[in-house]
């Protein structure tokens, strides 16, 4: 069991839960301010991620206008979603390829009636890049390491490392993917964090720390 | 003397009041149910006190559970159950697997500690399958008729699903039956209680079934 932050998240509601997440947020700020990094937050979607403070972030209609964005299987709007590119000359087109500069993609999105009884944890895995879909279609994936299955309290998820060889613009791409669930399987959060094979390699120990970060709370039913 | 029989009578009005009260008391003290289920597998489910729960030895041997095969399963590393209890309206009930499409009505309780393949595979839809392989039957052609519309049930961390159908196939006979089951966070292990009889005595003593169902409780929330 992994629980972000090494903390063992409870199951507040309420205004109780609010208030405690809008403080932990706040320190969160106030301390990845201090340590050179900035968050993405949305207390809404109730989701936090730690980026290096260099990183530019970018917009759902930012990234709706590239290409890449295309691949990814988004139908519509989600409620949340960014992406960031810790490129020195980042541009919103560098997000899910096979950029030399690692990149960023967070989504939280609802699933639809058909999504949330089919849904396994395998299932999880192809929420953002159709794996298992791409692998019959004779799209090169690799698995780089065991997945891991999390769970925090009605919170369950996995993370996994993979490579896909896409083809143009996106090329080939490694990525860790963290993906959770909740109980009522109504809603999915996600963290992609990536880029080419050898500077996934590279940047293994940043992007590690990047996906470490991601921090969905368990909201009990909800 | 007058005063004396209203005395009398005050007295055999409050006695008469005082035992109402207390075949009223008595009468709540008395359960009509019976708890079935195992602390130690987090779960609970009510039956009318008329029924039997069927001890493990008679379930063995009749065919209703095989440990042996369930060892086998756990050695091997394959999903398999953990706790097992059946109860029934009647006696014959328990004389044989083949009474599940019998004129009596039964209840079966099960614990699935399920494998990594599982794990993975799990999913709300496919809970329905857990005891009859609807799906399957469906494939083959069996007659399957959905009795009523599946609900999804969330307690905290656990999640499920509620259904009942009719299925009509060679291997089993005809059989109604509902299911409540639920998967922990992990899933890793799966709780479910299965109620039913024939189609006939389904539809007869449906409120009774309908009653043990709702009673199924998991506890601890699948930790």
């Amino acid at each position: 069991m992994t629980f972000a932050w090494g903390l063992r998240a409870r199951a507040v509601t309420g205004p109780a839960w609010s208030l405690a997440l809008s403080l932990g947020v706040l320190l969160a700020v106030l301390l990845t301010a201090c340590a050179g990094t900035q968050a993405v937050v949305s207390g809404s979607q109730h989701l936090y991620v730690s980026l290096p403070a260099g990183w530019k972030i970018y917009s759902e209609s930012q990234l709706a206008q590239t290409q890449a964005f295309q691949a990814l299987g988004v139908s519509a709007p989600p409620p949340f979603l960014a992406g960031a590119s810790g490129s020195p000359r980042p541009h919103a087109a560098d997000v899910f390829t096979q950029s030399s500069y690692p990149w960023a993609v967070v989504l939280a999105e609802p699933l639809t009636a058909d999504q949330r009884s089919s849904m396994s944890l395998l299932g999880l895995n192809d929420i953002l890049v159709p794996v298992d879909q791409l692998s019959s279609e004779g799209i090169p994936v690799q698995t780089l390491s065991q997945p891991e299955l999390l769970v925090n309290g009605a919170m369950r998820g996995t993370l996994e490392s993979l490579e896909i060889g896409l083809p143009s613009p996106i090329g080939e791409v490694d990525y860790d993917q963290e993906t959770w669930s909740n109980s009522a399987t109504n809603k999915v959060w996600l963290l992609m964090v990536g880029c080419s094979p050898r500077c996934f390699q590279a940047q293994h120990s940043a992007i590690t720390h990047i996906v470490s970060s991601f921090y969905v709370p368990d909201r009990g039913n909800q | 003397m007058g005063h004396g029989r209203g005395s009398r009578g005050f007295m055999a009005a409050a006695l008469v009041t005082f035992a109402v009260v207390l075949a009223g008391l008595l009468s709540a003290c008395t359960t009509s149910v019976t708890y079935v289920g195992s602390s130690t597998q987090d779960l609970y489910f009510k039956i009318p006190n008329t029924w039997e729960v069927f001890s493990q030895a008679t379930l063995q041997e009749n065919g209703w559970i095989d440990p042996a095969a369930s060892s086998q399963a756990a050695l091997a590393g394959r999903s398999h159950p953990v706790f097992e209890t059946v109860a029934g309206a009647s006696s014959k009930v328990a004389s044989s697997v083949d009474t599940q499409s019998g004129p009596y009505p039964w209840a079966m309780a099960q614990v699935v500690a399920l494998d990594g393949e599982d794990q993975a595979n799990s999913t709300l839809a496919a809970l329905a399958d857990e005891d009859y392989p609807i799906d399957q039957l469906n494939q083959d052609g069996d007659r399957v008729q959905q009795l009523s519309p599946t609900r999804l049930l969330v307690d905290g961390a656990l999640r499920g699903s509620r259904v009942a159908y009719q299925i009509d196939s060679q291997q089993t006979g005809a059989i109604s039956f509902e299911q409540v089951a639920f998967l922990n966070s992990a899933t890793d292990k799966v709780w479910l209680l299965d109620v039913g009889c024939s189609p006939t005595c389904f539809q007869a003593h449906r409120a009774v079934l309908d009653r043990i169902v709702s009673s199924f409780i998991v506890t601890g929330q699948g930790r």
